[in-house]
């Protein structure tokens, strides 16, 4: 409560930004306002806080709630704030088959983190997340807001690698054809 | 519509879903996430059906004929459809029993119990559960689900009354859209997704006087009354339909006892009155029936100590008691929420006892009985204009639910040979509310303004100023002077659009509670006011059966006194029921001056402390009787099997004192009170539906004696309506817990001032009487004035209160 | 009839008097009762100690003779009576109705109500029939009037019989 207090109000000085977001839709409409105002708040603080759902529920004339309700429902709005590198793990069914839990034991047993939680330097953060859509080139790893699909172990390690040294690499495209029959050896397909 | 369900053909209305075409030609599909009178979202996927319709040519309009058999050809839909959410066509055929159906049932039950945890045993929905029940039917009793089920929080108290278990969370969203489409209040929702979608609310509690009813919809064990919880498995109750004596609205409920004890109460549906829903006052307000220091044998002083005795002896005693006192100086009093059959039985002792001090108590100055129009719920549902005078949502939340169905502008269903719709298709979630067809006017911020298009406050006390100029606005083409504009409260224009909406609306309906009944002068100004918009008028009368107590004249005769009177030494004899005067120390001294007081009581309590006799009382749930609710509905009201020990309701009470008077009395049994009434009212009581009964009384009610008194126009106290009675509250630790304490409600300026800060607990002299309550800070109340619940011995209206006596007492809650 | 049938009737009597004795010599000597016996009802604990009955009331349901009545209530987290939320805090047996059918076996989910072999149930008072969750936790021996004679003789609790409840039936997996 006392953070509520103290904390002020995203939206105070940003009437324009406001105005402009709400002008999009018609005045029956304005709970769909929910979603770029939310996405506004995330931008900026890379998280949505408590408060600053009480605070767009009261915008849009909403229950609290509500909000936290469509917000929970997307993935990329985070209730607290995130490490640099958001690593999303699709678990749903295709990757699943393809090897996203043992991708996931990987991650674990390399970052010391678990399932929603960030590392201590806040560098990276670990999150199991429903279907990312992109089944077709399962196991996918969405790291902040690029894909990373048919990720091998070893593609793992290197794109960990990578990460470590600060930098988000170019992901690797394989749409269409199955060409990677030389590293067929995906990391359910190791195990198996 | 011609539609075919399996074998059967019917014929059905347009707009009816398959769901209901099915169960309508007697057959079967299962279903979790439709629920009558709330919106049809197709969530569960398991009223699934093969559907087909037979298809016009675009060009000419005629219907396409199958080839072979020259019928209209059924063209069936590419999958399986939700019936809920299907509206049924002209020569519809919808098939539930073919294999590929059975398959699709089976297979959707098993999904379901995929994440359900399967505790059964220990769960308190067990043998009532809807998803129990669906697949012992439909089911195939194995799974081939061998992996971990999710795990989530067992036991998640989501606020004091209600605990929510999220493992068994089948995601039907019953929950969700209750408190969208009925309180109106969005409160609760699906918080994740997919697999780990759970039911959260942000912040504590859930705000809202409706909260229980998600337990009764509930198609699983995850949303338990809290109250009642591990208290006895479902076919262990004794469940006995009644009607709720909590509030004026007759709501059915369905009484759980087991082993003599009350430990739970349910919504019973009744279509005419509160649906399927009540309020959390009715569904949790029962803890005091258990009460340890329940009287439940007579008890008769002798030597200044209450002794045990029976029955008999104790009536005797009363008998030779009465013997020394003349015909005008008994009183017999009842509580405004005896049945029609205890109010029969007291007017017949005391025609033999040949007084006319008869009253019951809480009696507002101004009669309870509407003139003119009275409108009924279904009224209330329909009207395309309201005004509230008043609180409902304390008063009778009944009421404040039906208004909310006019908001939404749907009409109450039609009855299928089923019952109600079960999916209703006209409902929507997220419907648009016709707030502008709303007026509420109160003395402070009700909760019902958030809904309201127009909200009013007016001046404290000043019922009648504001009454009489909208009265003056509706009638007379005068301008209004300058105190009666600030007696209306709102800019006069606003005023003159509410009198054109009223008396331009086909179907308006005017609403008014205690603070209207408070004073005569206001209830003639309101009724004034619905004759000029012809309007109806629906009068909240402080108790259950305020309006049948009062159409059968269980009140003063001619020139007698009234009970405020009779306490305060105009009887020397005084039988009261289900009553407490003697908090108030001034009464507690003239009822010491009495020669008898006989205090016919459940619990011991300051009165009784007084008594000669004192008699061990029914509560509202053990009684068989009748009353009259707010439309004049008659309802029975069933007897559920409690232990009350020899308590007896007042029937029992005349019956014991009729023998040894050596008389039999009208009322001594239920049986003989309905056979008066229906003398006196010409509505035959025995066997009463459920629903009750809708018929005009034979007698006009009786003249009301016109009391002087003084009609109190300041104060600093408003004695306010609220859905827990404030008696039952500050006796039970266990409702104080659940629901707070009787709060004493102020502004922050007075706060401040008066160095009070919320959560405090106080005791004042309120009009006499010492009153306990905790502080409640609110920017609703307006500055100067204090409101506290009333009691049925202070009643609804403005007091004074002697701040000098208020006094902080060390939080008793916060130390336990 | 002649000599030799007298003999050979008596040579039968003879011959059993160097049998083994049919008869027992209960109450001084214990007696062994066929392993599937059923007889007064036993609670089982889980080898953790906890009580495994959690108070469902199926027994109850069950009961032909409508001689159990449980009540629940809620399992205190620090310091749990049985596994889960939920505990029987009144466990009572009419053994006067009981007609020892074994339904509330069958019914049990957690199989922690189990007929036993003590068959030695009379008493004195009424009352005293009626069997708590004390009188019959596992470990307890004895009827009511067993253990109270015990007590005034101070002696251990002697039960007419050699062998505890079905061992087959205890630690049924749930």
């Amino acid at each position: 409560m006392i953070e509520l207090e103290t904390v002020k109000p995203f939206f105070t000085d940003k009437d324009e930004l406001l105005d402009e977001i709400l002008g999009r839709y018609p005045e029956y409409g304005r709970r769909s306002a929910i979603m770029p105002l939310l996405w506004e708040v995330q931008r900026a603080e890379r998280h949505v806080s408590e408060a600053r759902i009480e605070e767009i529920a009261e915008i849009l004339g909403m229950h609290a709630t509500e909000v936290k309700g469509v917000m929970s429902f997307y993935s990329t709005y985070h209730e607290q704030p995130v490490g640099e590198y958001h690593l999303q793990v699709c678990s749903t069914l295709s990757c699943s088959l393809a090897g996203a839990d043992e991708m996931t034991d990987f991650l674990v047993e390399e970052l010391g983190i678990v399932n929603g939680e960030t590392d201590a330097e806040g560098r990276f953060s670990l999150q199991k997340v429903e279907c990312l859509g992109s089944c077709g080139t399962a196991p996918v790893l969405q790291v902040n807001d690029t894909y990373f699909e048919r990720v091998t172990r070893t593609r793992c390690v290197q794109l960990l690698q990578a990460l470590r040294s600060g930098e988000l690499p170019e992901p690797w495209r394989e749409r269409g054809g199955d060409n990677v029959s030389a590293e067929k050896a995906t990391l359910g397909g190791d195990d198996a | 519509m011609k539609v075919k369900v399996n074998d059967t053909e019917l014929e059905l209305a347009p707009g009816t879903s398959a769901i209901d075409a099915v169960f309508a030609a007697g057959y079967d599909v299962p279903y979790f996430c439709s629920q009558e009178y709330m919106s049809p979202i197709g969530a569960c996927r398991m009223c699934l059906a093969k559907v087909g319709a037979p298809r016009q040519d675009r060009a000419t309009g005629e219907w396409i004929l199958d080839e072979e058999t020259g019928e209209p050809k059924i063209f069936y839909f590419p999958t399986l459809m939700a019936t809920c959410t299907t509206a049924i066509m002209e020569g519809m055929v919808i098939d539930t029993l073919s294999d590929e159906v059975r398959g699709a049932q089976n297979g959707m039950v098993e999904f379901t119990l995929i994440n359900h945890p399967l505790d059964c045993p220990v769960c308190d929905k067990g043998g009532a559960c809807e998803l129990q029940d669906r697949a012992y039917e439909y089911g195939s009793g194995l799974s081939r689900f061998r992996f971990d089920k999710r795990h989530q929080e067992k036991h998640h108290a989501l606020s004091e009354l209600i605990t929510l278990d999220r493992e068994r969370c089948i995601h039907c969203k019953r929950c969700v859209r209750y408190f969208e489409e009925v309180p109106g209040d969005e409160v609760l929702d699906f918080i994740e997704r997919g697999g780990h979608t759970y039911i959260g609310t942000l912040g504590e509690g859930l705000p809202s006087n409706f909260t229980g009813n998600i337990t009764d919809i509930c198609p699983v064990g995850a949303l338990l009354d809290a109250t009642s919880r591990f208290r006895g498995r479902n076919w262990e109750y004794d469940h006995t339909r009644t009607t709720g004596l909590d509030d004026a609205s007759g709501s059915a409920i369905i009484v759980d006892a087991r082993t003599g004890r009350i430990e739970r109460i349910k919504a019973a549906l009744n279509a005419e009155v509160n649906k399927s829903w009540i309020d959390d006052g009715t569904r949790f307000g029962h803890e005091y029936v258990d009460a340890e220091d329940r009287i439940k044998t007579p008890l008769v002083r002798k030597e200044g100590e209450l002794v045990p005795v029976t029955w008999e002896e104790a009536t005797g005693y009363v008998k030779a008691k009465l013997e020394g006192i003349a015909d005008k100086e008994l009183g017999i009093v009842l509580r405004a929420d005896a049945t029609l059959e205890e109010g029969v039985a007291a007017k017949a002792l005391a025609d033999h006892l040949q007084t006319g001090q008869l009253d019951h108590c809480p009696r507002p100055k101004a009669s309870v009985l509407p003139e003119g129009d009275a409108a009924r719920f279904t009224d209330l549902a329909t009207a395309d204009a309201i005004f509230v005078i008043g609180d409902v949502s304390e008063e009778v939340p009944a009421v404040d639910l039906r208004i909310k169905d006019a908001l939404k502008g749907v009409s109450p269903p039609a009855s299928l040979p089923h019952g109600v719709p079960i999916a209703d298709l006209r409902l929507k979630e997220r419907m648009p509310r016709k707030a502008g067809l709303l007026t509420v006017a109160a003395p402070y911020r009700v909760d019902l303004m958030r809904h309201a298009g127009r909200s009013v406050c007016y001046p404290v006390g000043g019922e009648t100023a504001f009454l009489s100029a909208l009265v003056k606005l509706a009638t007379v083409e005068d301008e209004l002077s300058e105190e009666e504009v600030a007696a209306l409260g709102m800019p006069v224009d606003e005023g003159r659009a509410l009198i054109e909406r009223l008396a331009q609306a086909q179907n308006a309906v005017i609403v008014y509670g205690s603070f209207v009944l408070a004073s005569p002068a206001a209830r003639n100004a309101v009724i004034a006011l619905a004759k000029a918009v012809k309007a109806k008028v629906m009068v909240m009368g402080p108790m259950a059966n305020s309006y049948g107590l009062e159409a059968i004249g269980v009140m003063p005769s001619h020139a007698r006194y009234s009970y405020q009177q009779m306490i305060r030494g105009g009887a020397k004899a005084l039988i009261l029921s289900g009553l407490d005067p003697a908090q108030d120390p001034s009464v507690a001294e003239a009822l010491k001056d009495l020669e008898l007081l006989v205090v016919h009581h459940h619990f011991a309590n300051a009165t009784t402390a007084l008594a000669d006799v004192v008699l061990p009382a029914k509560t509202g749930y053990e009684k068989d009787g009748t009353v009259v609710n707010l439309e004049g509905r008659y309802l029975p009201v069933r007897s559920a099997p409690v232990d009350g020990g020899q308590s007896e309701d007042f029937t029992g009470l005349v019956r014991y004192l009729g023998e040894a008077l050596g008389v039999r009395l009208d009322g001594r049994s239920t049986r003989s009170a309905k056979r008066a009434l229906n003398h006196l009212l010409a509505v035959d009581l025995r066997d009463l539906p459920d629903e009750g009964l809708l018929a005009k009384a034979k007698s006009r009610p009786l003249r009301r004696v016109s009391v002087k008194e003084q009609e109190a126009v300041s104060g600093n106290v408003l004695l306010v309506p609220s859905m827990v009675r404030p008696e039952f509250v500050s006796r039970n630790p266990q409702l104080r817990a659940a629901f707070g304490d009787v709060a004493l409600c102020l502004h922050p300026d007075d706060a401040d001032q008066m160095k009070l800060v919320g959560g405090e607990r106080v005791r004042l002299s309120v009009d006499g009487t010492l009153r306990k309550a905790t502080v409640r800070v609110s920017e609703t109340v307006p500055q100067g004035i204090m409101l506290l619940p009333a009691t049925p011995e202070q009643p609804v209206g403005l007091v004074s209160a002697d701040l000098a006596t208020l006094v902080k007492e060390s939080s008793e809650l916060e130390v336990a | 009839m002649s000599v030799l049938d007298i003999a050979k009737g008596m040579g039968v009597t003879l011959g059993h008097l160097f049998k083994r004795p049919v008869t027992v010599r209960y109450p001084e000597q214990p007696v062994d009762v066929k392993p599937r016996f059923r007889g007064r009802h036993h609670l089982l604990r889980h080898p953790s100690g906890l009580e495994k009955c959690i108070g469902c009331s199926l027994c109850a349901a069950a009961c032909p003779a409508y001689a159990i009545y449980v009540e629940a209530a809620e399992n205190d987290p620090d310091d749990p009576v049985s596994p889960g939320e939920r505990y029987a805090s009144i466990y009572e047996i009419n053994m006067l109705r009981c007609i020892f059918c074994g339904m509330c076996e069958e019914a049990c989910p957690t199989g922690a109500i189990v007929l036993g072999h003590e068959f030695e149930l009379a008493d004195f008072v009424y009352q005293d029939f009626t069997y708590g969750k004390d009188d019959m936790l596992v470990g307890v021996m004895g009827s009511k009037w067993q253990r109270r004679e015990a007590t005034q003789k101070g002696r251990d609790v002697r039960v007419g019989l050699s062998s505890g409840p079905r061992p087959e039936l205890e630690g049924v997996d749930y």
